[in-house]
């Protein structure tokens, strides 16, 4: 992945975490990923297209979705419900949309999809030919993996 | 015994076969990596070690067998860490929060795990034939698990039997870690070490190097050396070696020798820092600066005669990027008009994070980049103009993932074959030579050959360069 992109969405990531959710953040070593891998539970994933082709997925524990999705509304959810599922949802877009406002000033084009939501047990996801930069963030309330796949369009 | 010794006269064997026997006693074949735990020396055979490292914060698995401290992603890969104090029934030792563990990670049989210990000490080799048996003294460890006693330097080891302990542990514990581990890259510094160095020694037996041209045991032992060297370089440094860069360890294992010597010194590297001294004449030309004019105008002798008016170039490896800004400089002036793009690449983050927009000091910067206008000074240095930063590209990228770029005139793939094991190298250098135009260039380490089908070597020096056939 270009070097230039991976700043700003660990950037991204960390400010709207620590703006939102309000708890100390801490982010995990970088590193590179090319095989399937398991979900933990809960992905939102935003889809990229303009100059680049690619995704980013959001991936975490369904308690950790809910104890962040409780923590964003102000009040303690009980299932993973439709509200809980939207607020994981508008996190994603958060991130991802600061990310791109950031790469947008650098020069880079960038359009996103709207947000979508895959919740469910051993789910795996698999990148044919691209491969994805992991940002482990660990907070109180468990571990987000953000995984981002973005390839130039030749 | 002194009738023996008759008897093998009489027999017309001399004394010199006997004296040859003795020496043989000596002969170090056995290599292992030295640790300690609770105050005691253990080893374990270093075929088994697939590297060492240093990590903390490992990420806990509930319900798992007690000594599982956790998983822990080694660059991608989850492997599982076990704490050897409590598989063995030491006493624990209170663990500072950052504090970083010594770990000695194994390859045991298809699986990669990490062992915990007190301090890792060196790599020390011993012939097999003064290891001991185990000894039913050595209580505190579970006496299935020790493999033999060994005295060396004035210390006792207790060589473990890892893949015993292992072998029926890791079953047990990667059952009940199912949940947390992922599947297996297959091929990707799993297990492949091991195979790598045993063909290694095959060829050495084969051709034992120049210099052992004195006796049989010479030429043995030479033959042992140049293993032993291969297996450590593998451990300490990820440096494989085998008929890419044979020719370059063999010869610089004759001087190693005659340096150590003087120095008194043994000849087996034992740490890390012994493993780099070693390979420090390895690395190509201007490793980590940006090329010399020397080394340019060699390097244009190995290029396409004639013009070009496009070429693309990749550049995997690229560390901080002097390599990429010094290819991308080098063509711009050979063929002015062409449209070229390098793309490069590497694995090492915090370096390619910093290539972009890296800054260089007056003195560092070659006087053709200067003449050129590739470079503009700045307050704090000189910086590459926006049209060189325009022609290439960096990416944080693992090669051994697969790459996907258009078809590509030029690879400069200096010094970074050496780094993967002999399974991954075969299929780079096919990857390579299927990513190239017809034509096109592949560029390798000084010290590095290769030969694949389809590819013809150019140019040879400090520039070594192959050529694909064209069609």
């Amino acid at each position: 992945m270009r070097v230039e992109y991976i700043n700003p969405f660990v950037e991204a990531a960390f400010n709207v975490l620590r703006e939102v959710l309000n708890v100390e953040i801490k982010r995990g070593e970088l590193y590179l990923k090319s095989v399937s891998q398991p979900v933990l539970g809960v992905t939102s994933i935003v889809g990229l297209a303009g100059d680049v082709e690619g995704r980013v997925l959001f991936d975490m524990a369904e308690s950790t979705a809910l104890a962040i999705a409780s923590q964003m509304n102000g009040e303690k959810l009980a299932s993973f419900d439709d509200l809980a599922k939207a607020t994981i949802t508008e996190l994603a877009n958060m991130i991802t949309a600061q990310a791109i406002t950031k790469l947008h000033d650098l020069g880079f084009q960038f359009d996103l999809t709207p947000p979508a939501i895959f919740t469910g047990d051993n789910m795996q996801v698999t990148d044919t030919e691209i491969e994805a930069l992991i940002v482990p963030i660990e907070m109180k309330f468990g571990k987000i993996e953000i995984n981002v796949a973005i390839r130039e369009k030749n | 015994m002194s009738s023996t010794l008759e008897n093998a006269r009489e027999l017309g064997v001399d004394d010199e076969g006997i004296l040859d026997a003795a020496k043989q006693q000596e002969k170090i074949d056995f290599k292992m990596v030295t640790f300690s735990l609770a105050g005691r020396q253990y080893a374990v055979n270093i075929m088994k070690v697939k590297e060492i490292s240093k990590a903390n914060r490992f990420t806990f698995v509930p319900n798992t067998l007690t000594f599982v401290e956790g998983v822990y992603n080694l660059r991608g890969e989850i492997i599982t860490i076990i704490d050897l104090r409590r598989m063995f029934n030491l006493p624990p030792v209170p663990r500072a929060n950052d504090r970083l563990e010594n770990i000695i990670i194994l390859n045991i049989r298809e699986n990669v795990i990490g062992v915990i210990v007190d301090a890792i000490e060196n790599v020390v080799g011993v012939s097999s034939r003064t290891i001991q048996p185990r000894h039913p003294l050595f209580t505190d460890i579970q006496m299935k698990y020790i493999s033999g006693v060994v005295e060396t330097g004035g210390k006792l080891y207790v060589i473990l039997d890892v893949d015993r302990i292992f072998g029926e542990e890791e079953e047990a514990a990667a059952g009940a870690l199912a949940v947390g581990q992922d599947p297996r890259e297959p091929g990707v510094g799993t297990g492949t070490k091991p195979s790598a160095s045993a063909e290694g020694s095959v060829r050495a037996q084969r051709t034992p190097e120049p210099a052992a041209k004195k006796a049989g045991g010479a030429k043995a032992d030479d033959a042992l050396d140049f293993q032993f060297v291969s297996e450590t370089l593998a451990a300490f440094d990820s440096f494989h070696v085998d008929a890419l860069n044979e020719a370059w360890v063999k010869s610089r294992l004759v001087d190693w020798k005659k340096m150590r010597n003087k120095k008194g010194q043994a000849v087996q590297l034992k740490d890390r820092q012994e493993a780099l001294d070693f390979l420090d004449p390895f690395f190509s030309p201007h490793t980590g600066e940006l090329w010399g004019a020397e080394y340019k105008k060699e390097f244009e002798k190995a290029l396409w005669k004639g013009e070009m008016l496009s070429i693309k170039a990749w550049n995997p490896g690229t560390d901080k990027g002097y390599e990429a800004f010094s290819i991308c400089a080098i063509l711009k002036q050979r063929y002015p008009k062409a449209r070229i793009k390098v793309w490069a690449c590497d694995t090492n983050l915090l370096a390619i994070s910093a290539a972009p927009l890296m800054v260089l000091d007056r003195d560092v910067v070659p006087e053709y980049f200067i003449k050129a206008g590739y470079v503009k000074g700045g307050a704090k240095g000189y910086q590459f103009t926006p049209e060189m930063r325009d022609c290439v590209l960096f990416e944080y990228h693992d090669i051994l993932h697969g790459t996907t770029l258009p078809e590509l005139d030029l690879i400069v793939a200096r010094d970074v074959l050496s780094f993967c094991t002999s399974v991954q190298k075969d299929k780079l250098v096919a990857d390579f030579t299927g990513m190239l135009k017809p034509g096109g260039i592949l560029m390798v380490g000084t010290n590095e050959r290769i030969a694949f089908p389809g590819l013809a070597l150019t140019h040879e020096g400090n520039v070594v360069a192959y050529q694909k056939e064209k069609d």
